[in-house]
Order: structure tokens, then sequence, then C-alpha cells
């Protein structure tokens, strides 16, 4: 929809008024000087954008201006290529057009003043001579100097021409050597302000333990430029950070604790590397400040079950504090999703008493290999509370001490659950001599039990530690 | 405002010959379920924009023609996140869905009009004859707007005279508020009849509870008439009518929404050359926005709002008896949370709270105790106040027995002189079988004082006395969250923390005298 807006800047300006045989009353909206664009969105705010125009060129040397391209492009990354021609130089010319710019790019040239008489409308017109544009515009008219506007009455300003080099919008141009005529040629450039996340809309049910899940693609343009009926590839993956491995540093790699444990599967998707590529079947545009959602994943009645957990940092005595919700499933091939999960969002509804779905919580999914186990915590339950407390703290000797904490848990609903309690916060060293029911050791700083609690009902554990503090 | 829309569906209609807009103005039939903002802790709902969000779904008839064609949605939310839009009912489904946030303003014109005729009008102030003339556009709309016309290359409205730009069409793609709509393909025309639901931002909800405590006395037992508002605020301009009107209870995880794009900004800001005058020193400005004075002064009147803070004449309002109520919320399960619909349906609208009855549990069982803890910290013992503290359990047995949703709550005590505010307190989300505590307001009246009374090599030795100044004996429970040489008589560990049981007589104090061991 910017269409041609590049199109009478720089040289061609030297003919003002190009446009105007062109019908009177021309919308915006339909033409673009982009040709056969294919966008390639990576998930790290880089694009990569191929624009197949068909150029028609002079024989020898020449400048080309390419309009239509996004507004942030990086002109650094600039290839040109097609058959038959050879890069001189490129230029990225980023010095726009103002009324300050005209008139400091005047100095020293003449300009015509048309003054209005304010009583009786007549128009005088006269030459003048730009001196200074500093504060005011100090203006030489024959042999006498003034300053534009100095009594307040309207005066237009009409310039001879625009100025070379001023342009409205920063704009790239080539300059090539080629044999002439019409000539495929092959742009390509990267550009910030493009991405793309996923969005999951997942239907629980509980009853049957199954959910349905729909993947959707939700791209964003923020680049300032339409991208019209493109050819969109999107690229499931980072390619920021190379530059070796990181041995010394733990990187925060996004992880959200929604992978259980890592699948190693995998499908027909096409891929690039390491990455899974997600092409859109049909060409679309991207408008600016749009944001759109294409569909591509589509699941019904894959097993899930719903579960709850619950942690406790620090040997402490806290008040009642719901135990979380979490949602359990596989993306495995059989008994799963049977894809891979790009990161995204995932929103989990489920139905009510009426059979209309509400909402019942999101969690934040990283990309996810085909055949892991997920659990995807929802929210807190209503129902469901545990209670920790430091029943007894006893000094044994000068550097042991003995806590011994009792956890209650409450279930107001009523069916029997299981809660997964964690206590972390044991430091490698801390031996437990006594629990009333079995736990299971699964680091140096964790311990966890799965403790029963029956329908409307309540239960205990207790556990006595043996720390350094 | 619906015209001008439907005018932008015909101007878009036209360019693309394949693809067919319909404009699906109102919704059918609506339901809404609204969440709580999960960070907003203790604060108040934020009545300009409440925090928490809604889920709302609608059923809207539309005419779908044969082929591709662009369903737009108009009469949503303004809070819409629109990567939660789901669409369903459409024949073969949704192919894309899209939101677009350039809108139709001054600056969105010029940019859809860069490097095209436009007509240039210009009116002489003296005899008011308009002259037109056909201009190109240069450059803008950041920075100033720069024109060609026959004469040559001049500035808009940098000129002193009336200029105005007309434009022979509206752009494809601008539209008034930013939009969502659904690409879709069908092989027939038909009608059909399209599920849309979304979530939106700018909903919240607490409940509000109106607790009446009968009178206090001698028995510590207290008949607490419960009841609850249902409070419900949409922040939003759009209002709602005949809502299915829900809410939810518990804390389902909710993430911060991506960013969505940023529309360029609407407002044209015409800047000029510099156009600083002799009389005009020193300059500051290196050029000036509007330098048409007649046109810049008119755009910096600023209209400053006064506010009068009225002083009560009358007198008080009268004490507030217990609402009856007509209609009540329905509490149902939803998963591990707690749904309350509204029986009927109901008007949301826009900038409104709404409050609708949800728990009405009258005359059950509570117990009044004074609770507190008391500070010693060497030589340095103050005073503590106690908080009289509304202690129940959350059971059936006791005329309870309901989940208690978080909020805010208002305790009257029934005095002489009337049903009177005895204190605000704040209720947290209380599950069936629950404990409750209700702090109110500490009190001068029940007070705890500590001493230190003897000091050794091994232990502090702490008299702590609670003074009653009631006309009526009180309960009280005093937590002493120390490791004690033994537990006196009087105290024992509740939770694991050694705790003062104690019942004051009226105008009365008791004492108890506790060890701790130094290590």
């Amino acid at each position: 929809m910017r269409a041609l807006w590049l199109f009478a800047a720089g040289g061609a300006l030297a003919a003002p008024l190009l446009a105007q045989d062109a019908t009177t009353v021309a919308v915006p909206g339909e033409a673009t000087a982009q040709g056969d664009v294919a966008v390639t969105i990576y998930q790290n705010g880089q694009s990569l954008v191929q624009d197949t125009r068909k150029l028609n060129m002079p024989a020898g040397r020449s400048k080309q201006e390419f309009p239509d391209v996004s507004a942030q492009i990086r002109a650094e990354t600039v290839t040109l290529t097609g058959p038959g021609i050879g890069i001189v130089e490129q230029n990225f010319d980023y010095d726009l057009l103002t009324p300050a710019k005209l008139m400091e790019k005047a100095v020293g040239q003449t300009v015509t003043l048309i003054r209005t008489n304010p009583a009786t409308g007549a128009e005088a017109r006269v030459q003048a001579k730009v001196l200074a544009a500093n504060g005011g515009v100090v203006l030489q008219i024959g042999n006498t100097i003034e300053v534009l506007r100095d009594d307040g009455l309207p005066v237009r300003v009409i310039f001879d021409k625009v100025p070379p080099n001023l342009r409205a919008r920063p704009t790239l141009s080539v300059t090539l050597e080629s044999k002439g005529g019409l000539t495929p040629t092959t742009l390509t450039y990267l550009t910030p302000g493009l991405g793309w996340t996923s969005d999951y809309v997942t239907l629980f049910d509980d009853a049957k333990q199954t959910i349905d899940v729909q993947g959707w693609v939700t791209l964003t343009n923020n680049t300032g430029t339409d991208y019209t009926k493109a050819d969109v590839l999107l690229v499931a993956g980072n390619t920021n950070g190379g530059g070796g491995r990181r041995n010394y540093t733990t990187p925060w790699n996004g992880a959200t604790g929604t992978i259980d444990e890592a699948g190693t599967e995998s499908n027909d998707r096409e891929r690039l590397g390491d990455y899974y590529l997600y092409p859109l079947a049909e060409r679309t545009t991207i408008a600016n400040a749009q944001q759109k959602q294409v569909s591509f994943l589509d699941v019904k009645a894959a097993p899930a079950r719903k579960a709850y957990e619950f942690n406790n940092g620090w040997l402490a005595t806290n008040e009642a504090a719901s135990a979380s919700s979490v949602l359990k499933f596989s993306t495995s091939r059989a008994g799963g999703l049977g894809d891979q999960l790009p990161a995204g969002t995932m929103r989990v509804y489920m139905r009510d008493k009426r059979g209309d779905p509400q909402f019942i919580g999101e969690s934040r999914i990283e990309a996810t290999p085909m055949g892991s186990a997920m659990s995807i915590r929802t929210g807190e339950a209503f129902d469901v509370k545990v209670k920790t407390i430091v029943e007894e703290r006893t000094r044994i000797n000068s550097s042991r001490w003995k806590t011994k904490m009792r956890y209650e848990f409450t279930n107001a609903r009523n069916e029997a659950i299981t809660v997964d309690l964690g206590q972390s916060g044991l430091w490698g060293d801390v031996r437990i001599p006594e629990q009333s029911q079995e736990g299971k050791r699964i680091s140096a700083d964790r311990v966890e039990w799965s403790v029963a609690v029956p329908a409307n009902g309540k239960a205990t554990l207790t556990a006595t530690f043996d720390s350094r503090y | 405002m619906r015209a001008l829309l439907a005018l932008i569906a015909l101007a878009v209609a036209a360019p693309v010959a394949a693809q067919n807009v319909v404009v699906s103005p109102v919704a059918e039939t609506i339901s809404m379920t609204v969440y709580r903002d999960p960070y907003r802790g203790e604060n108040p709902i934020n009545r300009n924009w409440p925090g928490g969000y809604a889920l709302i779904t609608e059923t809207r008839t539309i005419s779908i023609p044969a082929g591709e064609s662009v369903i737009r949605f108009e009469g949503v939310s303004e809070g819409l996140f629109p990567e939660t839009a789901i669409v369903t009912g459409l024949p073969n489904g949704v192919r894309e869905k899209n939101r677009d946030a350039r809108l139709l303003s001054p600056a969105g014109l010029v940019d859809a009009y860069l490097k095209r005729q436009v007509t240039l009008t210009r009116t002489d102030r003296a005899t008011g004859k308009v002259r037109e003339q056909s201009a190109l556009v240069t450059s803008g709309p950041d920075g100033g707007v720069i024109m060609e016309t026959d004469g040559g290359v001049e500035a808009l409205r940098c000129t002193g005279l009336p200029e105005r730009m007309r434009y022979g069409g509206l752009p494809k793609d601008l539209s008034a508020k930013p939009t969502l709509s659904v690409i879709t393909n069908s092989n027939r025309a038909l009608k059909a009849t399209v599920t849309l639901s979304y979530m939106a931002g700018g909903f919240d909800w607490q409940t509000n509870y109106v607790l009446n405590a009968g009178k206090f006395a001698d028995d510590h037992k207290i008949a607490l008439d419960v009841f609850g508002w249902l409070t419900i605020a949409n922040g939003g301009a759009q209002s709602f009518q005949d809502t299915n009107l829900m809410a939810v209870a518990g804390r389902p995880n909710r993430l911060g929404n991506a960013a969505l794009p940023k529309a360029p900004l609407p407002q044209l800001v015409l800047k000029c050359w510099p156009a600083q005058r002799t009389h005009e020193v020193p300059f500051t400005l290196p050029y000036t926005e509007y330098a048409d004075e007649d046109f810049a002064y008119e755009e910096e009147i600023q209209v400053e709002s006064a506010r009068l803070y009225a002083l009560p004449t009358t007198a008080p309002p009268p004490p507030p008896a217990a609402p009856i109520a007509a209609v009540v919320a329905q509490q149902e399960e939803l998963g591990d949370l707690k749904l309350y619909r509204v029986p009927e349906r109901v008007d949301v609208n826009a900038k409104g709270q709404k409050q609708v009855a949800m728990i009405v549990q009258p005359k059950a069982g509570f117990r009044r105790v004074y609770k507190g803890q008391p500070v010693y910290n060497g030589w340095h013992q103050p005073m503590v106040n106690l908080n009289p503290t509304l202690v129940g359990e959350n059971k059936k047995d006791t005329g309870l027995g309901l989940p208690l949703p978080s909020g805010k709550g208002m305790v009257f005590e029934n005095a002489a002189m009337g049903n009177q505010l005895v204190g605000e307190i704040t209720v947290k989300d209380r599950a069936v079988g629950d404990d409750i505590d209700w702090f109110l307001p500490a009190t001068s009246a029940v007070r705890i004082n500590t001493t230190l009374a003897m000091q050794t090599k091994k232990s502090r030795t702490y008299r702590l006395v609670l003074s009653n100044s009631n006309p009526y004996a009180v309960s009280a429970e005093i937590k002493f969250p120390d490791t004690l040489r033994n537990l006196p008589e009087g105290m024992r560990r509740d939770e694991g923390i050694p705790t003062w049981f104690v019942t004051v007589p009226a105008n009365d104090s008791s004492e108890i005298i506790v060890e701790v061991p130094l290590q």
C-alpha cells in the first residue's frame, strides 16, 4: 500500500509531477513495487526477505532504486543477484526530506515568495535569495535584507525543486552494470521487526481424560512495510548466539519446566539443520502493524491426565497454600500429540456444566521435541492445599540440627487425589533419618513424596531432616 | 462509526476482486467469564483499567458468499488479545486470522497518499474565494508534509494561509479501530452461525463481604451473617447487553501478553522551517511546530478540569441492614477452579461496576478471639495491641461449608447506637473445610505488655501481661515463636509454635512467665 513511494525520489525529481498523468482518483492499496516475495521468519526477530523483481535496465551502468523494501532493512545485508548484472556499488541513504531540511538546503539559492494581502486577497510575487536558516529564515529581496514572515502575514515559499539525496523514506539504491533489457533480479536482505510465536488452544476433557489441541502460528509485522502475496516460511529456532560453545556459563535457554522428559522422535516435517520449518500453505499478505494467525496443528482426543504438585523451598512454617494443578500429556506419535511443538503459549480450556468452554489457565512452553513427556501448570487448585509446619527444631551437636517437619494436605474435592510434594533446599548433605512414607531423593537438593489424599479429607506426612543449619 | 466502517468495507471490496468482505457488526448472544487480576494483591480494583481479564464468547449470524471472504468482527472489546481469538462454525474453518492496527487518521492518510495526487484547497480569508490545485505528496507524514505543485515545491501549512488537502478515496487497510478479521473459503453462499471467543483485558472482579456480627458479649461466640457481593468491573468502552455473566475464582496461570504490533502515530505533526521573527530573541527552538499561528494557537487551548470536594451536609447514611438477595449467583465446579454464574442475563456496561449477590449464609458460627504476638527484643519491649479476630471453620455444621473467594469485607456490630462498622477485613480464598481467620484492626482495649523479668547467663525470663479494658471477657491466643525451656501452664504448641491460650475476665488482666534459653 505504500506503493510507489520512492517513485519520484532522486533523479526523477527533475521532472516534478511525474505521476500527474495517472488517473486522477487513484485510491492507494493496489500497486506495489515488490515482485515475487518470499519471507523466512525466525523466532529471534530476524527475517530473511527474498524479493524477485523484473527490472528494465539500460545497457551499461545504471542506478536502480528499490522501493517497498522493509523500512527497517539492515542495509549491510543486502545482496542483489541476476543474470548478466555486476554490482558497482550499493547505497543506503537516510537523509529525510522535511520542511526544515528543504529550507536548510536552499541557503544560497533563490526561491519564489507569494505574499497575500489579507484585506484584498491580492497576490504579489517576488524572488528572494535565502541567506540563512538559523532560528528564523533571513532573505535577500532585491537589495534589502529581511526575515521571512517577520510581520506575521501569509507568505507562500515556493522552491524550484527538491534537493538531491533528500527522500521521504530511507532508500536503497544499487549501481550496476548490465547488458540491458528486462532482467529478473533477486534482492535478498535481513530485517528486524517480523517475528512469530505459537499459540496453542487446548480443550481438556476431565471425564474422558483427553485433550484436543489446536496450534496457531502468530505472526507480527512491525517493519513499517507490507509484504504482498508473500511465500512465508517459518523457522522454529533461534539463529542468534553463534560463536563457539558455551562451557563456562550456563546460559538461560528459555527453559520453562514444561518438559519432564525430552523426546527423541522426529517426523516428516521439513528441516533446516537442527530447526524445523513451517511453510504456510498459501501465499499471504503480511500487512504492516498486523498480527496474523495461521493454523498448523490440529489433534483430537490425545490422552491427558490431571495431577497436583506442591513445592516447598525451605523448612519453614507456612499457612495453607494451594497446590498447582498440572496437566500431563505426551508429544509422542503413539498416545500423544505426534508432533514437535514450537515455543509459545498453551492456553487450557475446559467445559463448564452447560458445555461452554471456560479458560482454566495458561503456560509458556519451550520448543519441545516430539516424544516428550510434558506437564503444563495451569494454575492453583482452589480445593487442594498444603500447610507446612516446623514441629520441632533441636540441636544435636555443635554442627548439626534436627528439624521435624509436618506437611498437612487438605482436599475439599469429592474425589481422591495424589499430590506430588517436593521439598528442596537440602544442599546435598541433609539426611532424612525418619519419614512417615518413603520418598524419592531425586537429587542432592530435593526429595519428593507422592501423597494420597482422600476425597473431602486430609492427609499428613512427617519427616525429620538432619542438617548443618 | 458503523456506517463509516461499512464504507471502508466497500472500499476494500473493490480493489481485491477475489476476496469478499463481510462485516459482522454486532453479536447476538454474549457470554462473559471474568477472571481476577492475579497480581492485584489486596489493592482495590483499578476502575479505570481493571487488571483482570475476561473470556468473551459471542455468536453471530453471517451471510457468507461463495469463494474466499474476509469476515470483519466489529463491536468486540477494545482490550481484545488477538492471539486468543477462536472462531468456530465456518464451513471450511479459518485460513488465517488478522488484526490490523493501521488507523484511519490524518497521518495515516498522508502516509497512504505519499507519492500520489491530492487536491490542495486554499481559501482566501479576505474574499472567501476558494482555489483548488492538484499536488503530489512528496514527503510526509513524519516531520512535516512537502507537496509538489505546478509552481514548484512547497511545505504544507508553513504559509499562514488556510490550506487543506482533499483525498480521492479511502485507502485500503485503514480502519477506524484495530480490527479482527478472518479469511475463510466456502463452496457456496450460505448463512452461518459463527462463535467468536476471545480473551480481553480491562475486566476484574472480587467478592465484597458484608458481615453482621450481632452484639459482642462475654461468651466470645458470634452468629455472623455472611453476605457476599460478586463485584464485577468493566473498564472498557464497550457495553455488553443481555450477557450470560460468570466469574471464576481460583488462580489460573496467566502470562503477560505478547506485545502487539505498534500502529504508526495517528497524529499529523506539521513541522516547518525555522520561523523565528526579529522581535523573538533569544531563540531557543530550532523550528516551531505549527508555524501557522492562526492554526497553532487554536490547538493549544487547554481545558483544565476542576473538581469540587463537597462536604457532606446531610447526616451519615443509615446503618446498612443485611441486604436481601432476590438473585444469587450459582456456584459450580470448573476443574480446580470455582465458577459463579449469574442466573439471569444482565447488561455489563462500559466503564461500569456491577454487583450481584453470590453468598448468603446467615448465622454462621464464629468465635471472637484476640490474636497477636508480643514484641520482645533485648531490653526494648513495647506494648502490642491485639487484633480482634473472627475465627471459624468453613464447614456445613458451622453454617458455612462453601468456597469463599478472596476479596474485602466490612464487619458490622449491632451496638447501642445501631449497626456500626467495626472494621474492614481482607479475605483470602478459603476452600471447604479450611480454617478462617478474619483479622479486624488492632485495638488498644486489649493489649499485651512484655517485660524482661530476669536475665541470667543461661536464659532470659519474660513476663507477659494481657490487659483487657472491655466490660466483657475476652478470649486470646498469643503466639511466642521462640524456643522455650519449658512450656508453662496455659501454653501449648499450635502448629509448632508455643501459644498462650487464655481467657481474661472483664476489666482485668492475666499474666504468664516464659523462659528463653540463651545459646
